[in-house]
């Protein structure tokens, strides 16, 4: 009878070992990731107004084992307002943005803006000087994912300069 | 004593605790508003990097608002005669004149020329049919709106806004986004063709052309990363790097870039800015001829 219950006890632990550990084990990046471009841009041009649709840059972000940059340059003209956002939503991990005044061959070029994209909400900026930026994605190590993508759309508010006689 | 628990029990038990504190989390989602602040970070960039930039083009729409801002108006006899479309029979011709068009456009539509705006509109959508883009136009709801609401400027701007953004996709499901270069950049030299001898009423709008000067490098790049060989766009590329050059010897640019003086101390003489007013004018022939 004792010899039974102690068999049973153990039997009771193993089974609770092996539905523990391999229960909420999730592979951190291991899942197939759909990048639709059409939708996200879509959204990010909702997210413009008032300001004027001016052009978009659809990034395609494939994971390596190594951390990576990728750099998009964005001609502004003077005096002009612009907004920028950042749809990073169907990316599985946070991908670091930095938007700087100057490009990457100026040493320790410090960024006017960094921030992480997130899964669950659109990143907006608007750049208090305009002249040439250089937006850079920090794309961490990772691995098994396809077709995640990063979509930026850029807006300017259309203005009219009333002429004076 | 009896033992309340054997070693191979605790064995499993212990076993078990390590492995349950070893599984992952879900990462804590925050609902913090997105404060955008300007601040100076520090950012390690020691890490592998790839040699990939990518080019952003801005509107045509907006560099055509800058200058009608600046001061520029209309004067007729400029722009390419929508009467042209006929003779653009190549494939190079008829992209390239898709971008002048599109300048063309902007320019009628922000000097309220409305009829010459139709009339543009039109040569657009002929250019789009005869490239394969008929869809950016859907089945000519877009024009209707245009004529409806041709007296409103803003609709109206909001039409050509709308048309942008299509072309933009179109692309994109295609995946010709590279052809977005050669539409930009003749168009571009199209605006500069009109801003360099249109009326300047106000006289700002020289520093806006030499504004525009210092983004030629920028589209050089991108019409060069355009990877379609049926295109013939050699001279193109050949007049917009002899553009760039002159503009890049000339002494005061070379201060401009050695970060010296402002742009809005950029100043260009008579003779510098005729020689610059040629070269565009000569290239921008070179296009519209077909």
């Amino acid at each position: 009878m004792i010899q039974m219950k102690k068999l049973i006890t153990n039997f009771i632990l193993l089974v609770a070992t092996v539905v523990f550990t391999t229960s909420g084990i999730a592979p951190t990046y291991s899942d197939k990731v759909e990048c639709n471009s059409k939708a996200l841009k879509k959204e990010g041009i909702t997210e413009l107004s008032p300001y004027y649709y001016s052009s978009a840059k659809v990034t395609d972000v494939r994971y390596r084992d190594t951390a990576y940059n990728s750099e998009i340059v964005v001609p502004l003209f003077k005096g002009e307002e612009y907004r920028m956002i950042f749809n990073g939503k169907s990316l599985p991990a946070g991908i670091e943005i930095n938007i700087y005044d100057v490009d990457k061959s100026h040493e320790n070029r410090k960024p006017l803006y960094s921030t992480t994209s997130s899964t669950n909400k659109l990143i907006v900026y608007e750049p208090k000087r305009s002249k040439r930026h250089y937006i850079s994605y920090r794309i961490p190590a990772g691995k098994n994912i396809e077709d995640a993508c990063m979509v930026f759309v850029l807006g300017y508010k259309l203005t009219f300069v009333k002429e004076v006689d | 004593m009896k033992k309340l628990i054997s070693p191979i029990q605790l064995s499993l038990l212990l076993a078990t605790v390590v492995l349950m504190s070893a599984c992952t989390e879900e990462p804590k989602k925050t609902d913090d508003n997105e404060e955008v602040k300007e601040e100076q970070v520090v950012v390690n960039d020691d890490f592998e990097e790839v040699d990939d930039v990518a080019i952003m083009l801005p509107s045509p729409i907006q560099i055509a608002n800058i200058f009608s801002n600046a001061g520029l108006r209309y004067q007729d006899g400029l722009v390419n005669p929508p009467s042209n479309v006929d003779k653009y029979n190549t494939k190079t011709a008829k992209y390239l004149n898709f971008g002048v068009y599109s300048a063309d456009l902007a320019y009628a539509v922000l000097n309220d020329k409305q009829q010459a705006a139709i009339e543009q509109l039109n040569a657009v959508k002929t250019m789009s049919d005869a490239i394969g883009m008929s869809s950016i136009f859907g089945t000519g709801e877009l024009i209707k709106s245009f004529e409806k609401n041709i007296s409103n400027q803003d609709t109206v701007l909001y039409i050509l806004t709308e048309i942008k953004q299509r072309t933009d996709a179109y692309l994109e499901e295609n995946a010709e986004e590279s052809k977005d270069a050669i539409f930009f950049s003749a168009a571009w030299v199209e605006g500069m063709y009109l801003g360099a001898n249109s009326i300047d009423k106000k006289g700002n709008v020289t520093p806006r052309l030499i504004e525009q000067m210092t983004i030629l490098k920028t589209i050089i790049r991108a019409i060069n990363a355009q990877n379609d060989p049926t295109l013939d766009i050699t001279f193109l590329i050949d007049g917009l790097k002899e553009i760039n050059q002159y503009f890049n010897d000339i002494a005061e640019v070379q201060k401009y870039n050695r970060g010296e003086i402002e742009l809005e101390d950029l100043v260009l003489n008579p003779e510098e800015l005729d020689q610059l007013k040629r070269q565009i004018t000569d290239l921008r022939t070179q296009i519209i001829s077909g």
